[in-house]
């Protein structure tokens, strides 16, 4: 069984990252967005990943926002406001 | 005269979009309609001051397609329209060319208008692609406007008992 997330980073975030993706081991505890957000803020030792409006997600490839649950498996990824059209 | 079964296409495109062949396709697509609305997203040469040399359009290949489709979805489901297709470039564009190209037909124009405008609207804030802008200046990524969650926004307040045809 997959006990992993995978993590994918777009854009602006991406390149202040300097990551395009990541495997990360699922953490049990772990129930909703923000607290993937939360574990890779510390590992990653950053402020970019900070919850404010300027961060937003998707879950398994489905717009979602920080209170969407997640669970080994997924994938979640996180970016900028998005500025297409 | 019977109308067509509805036409619902996006599609992604890594090179420029020929918007004449594009329209001239489209039109085989509304026939009976008597209302065809188009628009296109153009690539501005210059921006907040700087002149802009080529623009990226990054995109999530898993999720991009499908939220366009969806968006396309909720147009079908709250218009009338016959049919609709929505062109978005990926890639590098330079200035002047197409970054999107709509399309919509309805029987009658009210639909294809208000239709063509949430489309828009909801593209700006639903659909995973970002722009990077290279400019004389320097490269810098497009920022987010609260003017466009704000016209998004505003069809969340829109209640219409009836599709508008």
């Amino acid at each position: 069984m997959n006990q992993t997330i995978t993590v994918l980073f777009f854009a602006s975030l991406r390149e202040q990252l300097q990551q395009e993706k990541l495997t990360v081991s699922f953490n049990p505890a772990w129930q909703t967005a923000d607290d993937l957000r939360a574990h890779l803020s510390q590992l990653l030792n950053t402020q970019a990943l900070e919850a404010n409006s300027q961060l937003r997600c998707a879950v398994n490839h489905a717009l979602a926002n920080f209170q969407t649950p997640i669970a080994a498996g997924d994938t979640v990824a996180f970016f900028p406001p998005v500025t297409g059209g | 005269m019977q109308v067509a079964p509805v036409f619902n296409q996006v599609s992604l495109s890594g090179v420029a979009i020929d918007t004449t062949v594009a329209y001239e396709a489209f039109l085989l697509q509304a026939q009976g309609c008597g209302a065809v609305v188009t628009f296109s997203g153009l690539l501005r040469d210059e921006n907040l001051g700087s002149s802009v040399n080529a623009m990226h359009l990054e995109h999530y290949p898993e999720m991009t397609l499908a939220a366009l489709q969806l968006l396309a979805n909720k147009a079908q489901t709250q218009f009338d329209c016959k049919a609709l297709q929505l062109i978005h470039r990926v890639g590098l564009v330079k200035p002047n060319e197409t970054l999107v190209w709509l399309a919509i037909a309805s029987t009658h124009r009210a639909a294809s208008f208000a239709a063509a405008q949430f489309v828009m609207d909801k593209l700006k804030t639903d659909v995973p692609l970002w722009k990077k802008e290279f400019t004389l200046d320097g490269e810098r990524w497009v920022e987010s406007r609260a003017s466009d969650y704000a016209a998004a926004a505003k069809w969340h307040n829109t209640t219409t008992e009836q599709k508008i045809s």
